[in-house]
């Protein structure tokens, strides 16, 4: 419909669609902020039970639990509020465009206090954890003292947790391309080397990591076999992580290899380009890009599952945190080694993130 | 059975499963001349390009090139597309490499020359094509007429004996597509013999020495220009040529 009709509809009142064009009233704003003032009222009681556990006498309680989270939740609420007050007198004024304005203005104030209480729930509620019952949790999982005891020799045992976690990972990678390769070679005379890699697959994939590596570092030096049996046990906890992971990095490999347009082979082919240099100069390297992020969660699944050497009686950082929490009767040793890992862990996302974001402005740089 | 042609197809016949896409193609393409494939989509025409070059095996019937049979078994592949370049509808440049290198990548791999020699090599064809500045400039920063220009360079710069175009105006936004037609016809005027597929049936009008006409899969006329537009023959060329006038294409 035309502005022109939609006037002349407004003027006479008559004109088809006459009703549709009444100025059209705010999207309601009291579903929003309801929910944010009974949350708020809900995460300041919280915020009190967990001012509770920590702080003794009524009066710094009532100061941090319920005067504090007040003022910090009520400011947003306030403000969707008056807000919301506003966009219905400027209803009754007639403006019609600043009411849907104060309104929708209402509403993101409403969110802004959603966002903000959850929060600060979700910490007072951790909070509540850690220190309820005299702070049990805390002294259980997050004694300072045994956990910097500890630390120095679990920082020394992570040595071993990223040898095996490079190695295998190199090993991974490797393998697992010739096994996605293997896997998409075309033509009916490769059936045989396709079946192969897919039962590898399927087979290894299969296998809990923690039975494979107990069946390699047990199993192998029980053979006799010259060479094979002869092997350091942190070589053979390599050989069984790699075994899993190539499995799971030749699915990898064969979705980023599938994903590639398939005018980009024809392009290469039609040209004249052999078709292992296809794979090398045209797929590979835009594969690459696609599959930075999920090969580095394969590789951190893989750092982690490095600690399961402990069932062979490697000292790694898990089982070297393990003795001490054997000895102090108390599992800091052990959450320390969490918190390494993830230490470990956060600078390779960043790191991989701005990878991304690298090639993604290399690309559009204009 | 020799021949003279540069491009012979001898009862063609390509198959998809049951489909049949080429029924029993016979075309002969003689050295310079440009011979231009038009039909209705679906007709086979690219696929029939594409059988040209390789990319798709055919059932039946031979395909010879300078008297030298080169479809079925036990044909180099690899050489066969070196002497054969084809440039697509959707230009199908690497995204991830420079402009030069995307017309680098094969004479260097194919050893046709050293890579000083194929950059420089590049660098002239690109100047040639009107796009000597953005030799270091990725694909995507390019418009589609000048990303299909570096794709004709690149195809150009294998020194093709035959050249396929397949559609390539067709993913084109309208004012860029002049750009493109101008850089064939100089090819053109150059010499080189070329097969192609297009739209634009004013310009096939214009370069080709022959017009063929697909329909399902058969050669239903061949001849030249004045001959196909003027002195339609069979209803289906009739009717092919009157939808496309009536679409305001012609």
């Amino acid at each position: 419909m035309s502005a022109a009709t939609l006037d002349e509809g407004t003027a006479d009142g008559s004109a088809p669609g006459a009703e549709g064009s009444a100025p059209a009233r705010p999207l309601r704003t009291s579903g929003y902020l309801g929910a944010a003032a009974v949350l708020a009222l809900l995460t300041v009681v919280l915020c009190y039970q967990f001012a509770g556990t920590l702080l003794t006498g009524p009066a710094p309680r009532i100061l941090a639990g319920a005067v504090l989270p007040v003022l910090v939740l009520g400011g947003p609420l306030l403000l969707a509020h008056q807000r919301n007050r506003l966009s219905e007198e400027e209803w009754e004024a007639g403006r019609h465009t600043e009411s849907r304005v104060a309104a929708a203005r209402s509403r993101n104030a409403s969110v802004s206090s959603l966002g903000l209480t959850g929060f600060v729930a979700v910490v007072a509620v951790a909070g509540l954890l850690v220190f309820t019952n005299d702070g049990a949790v805390q002294k259980t999982f997050f004694n300072m003292s045994f956990m910097t005891r500890s630390l120095g020799d679990v920082f020394g045992a992570l040595l071993i947790n990223i040898q095996i976690a490079v190695g295998a990972q190199l090993l991974a990678m490797t393998f697992g391309l010739v096994l996605a390769v293997a896997r998409l070679l075309p033509g009916k005379g490769f059936w045989p080397v396709r079946v192969l890699a897919i039962a590898y697959i399927d087979v290894f994939r299969g296998i809990p990591s923690v039975v494979l590596i107990y069946l390699v570092c047990f199993g192998l030096p029980l053979t006799e076999v010259p060479v094979l049996s002869e092997g350091d046990p942190v070589v053979y906890a390599i050989i069984a992580l790699a075994l899993t992971y190539s499995a799971y990095n030749a699915e990898l490999y064969r979705a980023g290899i599938e994903s590639i347009n398939p005018g980009q082979t024809s392009a290469a082919l039609s040209m004249g380009l052999s078709q292992p240099d296809v794979l090398r100069f045209v797929i590979l390297p835009q594969m690459s890009r696609n599959i930075a992020a999920p090969m580095l969660s394969q590789f951190i699944g893989l750092q982690k599952d490095t600690a399961l050497v402990i069932v062979v009686g490697i000292i790694d950082a898990f089982s070297q945190a393990k003795i001490y929490s054997a000895n102090d009767f108390n599992l800091s040793a052990v959450t320390a080694v969490c918190f390494v890992f993830v230490l470990v862990t956060i600078p390779q996302t960043r790191f991989v993130d701005y990878l991304l974001a690298r090639s993604g402005t290399k690309l559009k740089r204009v | 059975m020799t021949t003279t042609a540069h491009v012979a197809l001898e009862e063609v016949t390509k198959q998809y499963g049951a489909t049949t896409v080429l029924d029993r193609v016979d075309l002969s393409v003689e050295r310079n001349e440009v011979v231009t494939l038009i039909g209705a989509s679906g007709s086979g025409k690219s696929t029939l390009l594409r059988c040209v070059n390789g990319l798709e095996p055919i059932q039946g019937g031979r395909i010879s090139l300078n008297g030298d049979v080169v479809s079925g078994d036990g044909v180099d592949l690899v050489r066969l597309r070196r002497r054969v370049g084809i440039v697509f509808q959707s230009f199908n440049l690497f995204p991830h490499i420079t402009v030069l290198r995307n017309c680098t990548l094969t004479p260097v791999r194919a050893k046709i020359a050293t890579k000083a020699r194929a950059e420089a090599d590049a660098r002239v064809m690109l100047e040639r094509v009107g796009l000597g500045d953005k030799a270091d400039a990725y694909p995507e920063q390019l418009s589609g007429g000048q990303q299909q220009r570096v794709a004709i360079a690149r195809a150009m710069l294998m020194r093709p004996e035959v050249l396929l175009l397949d559609e390539i105006t067709s993913a084109l936004d309208p004012e860029l597509v002049i750009e493109v037609l101008n850089l064939v016809r100089e090819l053109a005027d150059d010499g080189i013999t070329m097969m192609m597929t297009t739209h634009e049936l004013p310009f096939a009008r214009e370069i080709s020495s022959k017009l063929c006409f697909l329909h399902k899969g058969n050669i239903l006329e061949q001849g030249p220009p004045e001959q196909i537009f003027n002195e339609p023959r069979s209803p289906e060329l009739k009717n092919f040529l009157r939808r496309i006038h009536e679409a305001g294409r012609n």
